[in-house]
């Protein structure tokens, strides 16, 4: 207790002494956690989605056929007048905003004659009832009616309701002709019958892709094989799941280059707190010696020092939360974009503040806070009391530390530019983040002689 | 026992490079209640003796004896300690920090020491050298004089065994001068404290029990009365 007094007294009312400097350096730490935050937070919003239905509702299906742009429907009348035993379901998948709401649901065309009739079967014999409420004879009467939608039963409609929904950029009226159940953890989506589907999204002619189900033998790489022989040029077929597989690790090694990039900006706030630390200590070296002589130890001297530090990053978390929240708003739709157009049709889903974001902010902002501010209050506590009070001492050792961290910053940036042309590692760039980093760092070790030769410049420029 | 005893204690730095002999060979035993005066030349090595005598030095060679612990045989924790429990520090420039109250700055020492209310303490001490109602002022709102008195308050606040005073009047004019001295030499007979001051000034230092004359980092006189 006397001790914290004695921190407060001594290092945290002196804060507010200057607040420019302390508001600054805070804000540093807090666009840092911020940027961090909200990369984190757009990321897992922007392709958190992708891990939805799309492949929930895909069923239990052995290979897939897709092509670039869409699979050519009568690749469908093909594989399913082929003399084998396989099941053909073709698929448009997209998403459809509900007007109302303005909430994004995805929308799966499907034949729903042919799924309907399987699910139906196979329900009655798991169950003894349909899956679809109202009755099978209910559903059929609308199955090729262009306004007709079935939605999951999370998504809170009844059959016989009416929804306005945007999709392909025009909001057009539909019947809610059934509901499903979707409390298996499955996200509600929006079904159609897959002419309606193409209708809606002008995808005459085409569909997304074609699931399979094939028979146990021959293997699945066989009926790959086999398969593939029928197919036109451009139109591949692999097992189910490969393209999700395929496009989850495309989304984590886009999230994780974010990721790894929105660092640069704790690079920043970090080598502030480092600064202000460090001037911090110049500035009161001879307080630092009355303090020792009076008793302190050097472990109080370090502690203080970094306890600044962390009450810097700890002010730069709590400012940084609401402010990495608010960026998310505006990096989900970049992001989204870009996971779109880039890798798989997604859509942006909740923005989730929650205690492991908070932990992440916080651990982040008073970490890189700590871990800067500890060599210049570790110079602090090694200073004798005699030494301390001995003024001159300091700007002789400031004068010796420009000339080598100029040194420091040539080899750094040397490093930084090898670095850059390094090849990836395991498909990554690691070098060139590390590149990144050190150019950073030898920019900012640079600095202080650039300005001493800028303001010498200066001088005799005017005289 | 003495409270403070130097047993040919020696002191090299090096400026520049150069080895500089700052003690040499010098030895010398301060009694309790014993007012010290290191008088000589700027250099001679008053303020290098009074860093080793308060424990925030090592002596090069020989032996400093603080209240009969050698501070050699510590470390820098120990030594740490041995200055928060037994030395207290009056300067010439005061060295009070600028932006804690009187009070605040009183109470340095103690919350350093982990104690737990120290106001009553304070206020006790700065009745001491006759500040009282002057606690919550900060020390550029006092005269050079109230800042040593301040100063003074602080370094008794722990009830220490020796008192360091380097040029305790060196910023102050004659008059206040002379009153920080009588309260200097009031204070170590009435607490018992050992004082030593290093002065440039014969008038101060004729108001001392000892007066040890230093010149080139050796003991050329001690005068005792």
């Amino acid at each position: 207790m006397p001790l914290l007094l004695l921190f407060y007294r001594l290092m945290v009312r002196p804060l507010f002494r200057e607040p420019v400097r302390t508001s600054l350096t805070i804000l540093a730490v807090a666009l840092g956690v911020a940027v961090v935050l909200a990369i984190d937070l757009a990321g897992a919003a922007a392709t958190g989605s992708f891990r939805s239905s799309m492949e929930t509702l895909a069923g239990e299906n052995d290979l897939e056929v897709r092509a670039s742009g869409g699979v050519p429907e009568s690749v469908v009348g093909t594989l399913a007048t082929l003399p084998y035993s396989i099941r053909v379901s073709p698929r448009i998948e997209d998403y459809a905003v509900i007007a109302e709401t303005k909430k994004s649901l995805p929308l799966i065309g499907l034949d729903l004659v042919a799924e309907g009739s399987v699910y139906a079967q196979r329900d009655a014999e798991k169950t003894g009832v349909s899956q679809i409420e109202g009755g099978s004879e209910n559903v059929l009467e609308h199955l090729g009616d262009a306004d007709s939608i079935w939605v999951g039963s999370s998504a809170g409609y009844k059959r016989g309701d009416h929804v306005e929904l945007l999709i392909n950029d025009r909001v057009r009226n539909y019947a809610v002709r059934g509901i499903y159940p979707d409390s298996n953890g499955n996200e509600s989506a929006i079904v159609m019958d897959l002419a309606a589907a193409q209708q809606a999204l002008a995808h005459y002619g085409r569909v997304d892709r074609i699931l399979l189900k094939v028979p146990e033998t021959p293997s699945l790489e066989d009926w790959q094989q086999r398969l593939r022989g029928v197919l036109p040029v451009g139109v591949e077929i692999r097992p189910q799941g490969t393209g999700t597989n395929e496009n989850r690790r495309m989304l984590a090694a886009f999230r994780w280059n974010l990721r790894l990039l929105s660092y640069i900006s704790l690079v920043v706030g970090a080598f502030l707190i480092y600064n202000t630390i460090s001037v911090s200590v110049v500035r009161r070296r001879p307080e630092i010696g009355i303090v020792r002589g009076l008793g302190a130890s050097r472990s109080v001297i370090l502690s203080a020092f970094v306890g600044e530090a962390a009450s810097f990053g700890l002010a730069g978390a709590l400012i940084g939360l609401p402010l990495g929240r608010f960026m998310a708003t505006g990096a989900v739709r970049l992001m989204a974009a870009t996971v779109e157009s880039l890798y798989v049709s997604s859509r942006p889903g909740t923005i989730e503040l929650n205690v492991s974001s908070v932990l992440l902010a916080l651990t982040i902002g008073v970490g890189v806070a700590v871990a800067s501010a500890y060599s210049p209050a570790r110079e602090a506590s090694q200073v004798s009391p005699v030494e301390a009070m001995a003024r001159g001492r300091r700007e002789y050792d400031a004068r010796v530390h420009k000339g080598r961290d100029l040194w420091l910053a040539l080899v750094l940036g040397l490093a930084a530019a090898a670095a850059s042309r390094a090849p990836a590692i395991a498909g990554k760039p690691l070098l060139g983040y590390l590149g990144a980093i050190l150019l950073v760092v030898a920019s900012a070790l640079a600095m202080p002689a650039f300005v001493d030769a800028l303001t010498s410049f200066s001088s005799n420029l005017l005289g | 026992m003495p409270i403070l005893s130097l047993q040919d204690v020696s002191k090299d730095y090096l400026t520049d490079d150069q080895p500089v002999h700052a003690l040499s060979g010098l030895s010398l035993n301060v009694e309790h209640g014993e007012f010290v005066a290191l008088v000589g030349r700027s250099g001679c090595g008053k303020s290098t003796l009074l860093n080793l005598a308060g424990a925030m030095d090592f002596p090069t060679s020989g032996k400093v004896l603080l209240d009969g612990i050698s501070t050699s045989s510590l470390n820098d924790s120990g030594l740490t300690q041995l200055r928060r429990e037994r030395v207290g520090f009056i300067f010439q420039s005061f060295q009070l920090l600028h932006t804690l109250t009187v009070f605040e700055n009183v109470e340095l020492p103690l919350l350093l020491a982990g104690k737990h209310n120290p106001r009553e303490v304070a206020r006790d001490r700065l009745a001491w050298v006759e500040l009282e109602g002057l606690g919550d002022r900060f020390p550029h709102q006092l005269s050079g004089g109230q800042m040593q008195r301040v100063a003074i308050a602080r370094a008794l606040i722990h009830s220490p065994s020796i008192l360091l005073a380097d040029e305790p009047t060196g910023n102050l004019d004659t008059t206040t001068g002379n009153v920080i001295l009588e309260l200097l030499r009031r204070l170590t007979r009435e607490q018992n404290t050992a004082t030593i001051m290093a002065t440039h000034s014969l008038e101060a230092a004729s108001l001392a029990n000892t007066v040890v004359r230093l010149r080139d980092g050796k003991i050329e006189e001690v005068t005792r009365r």
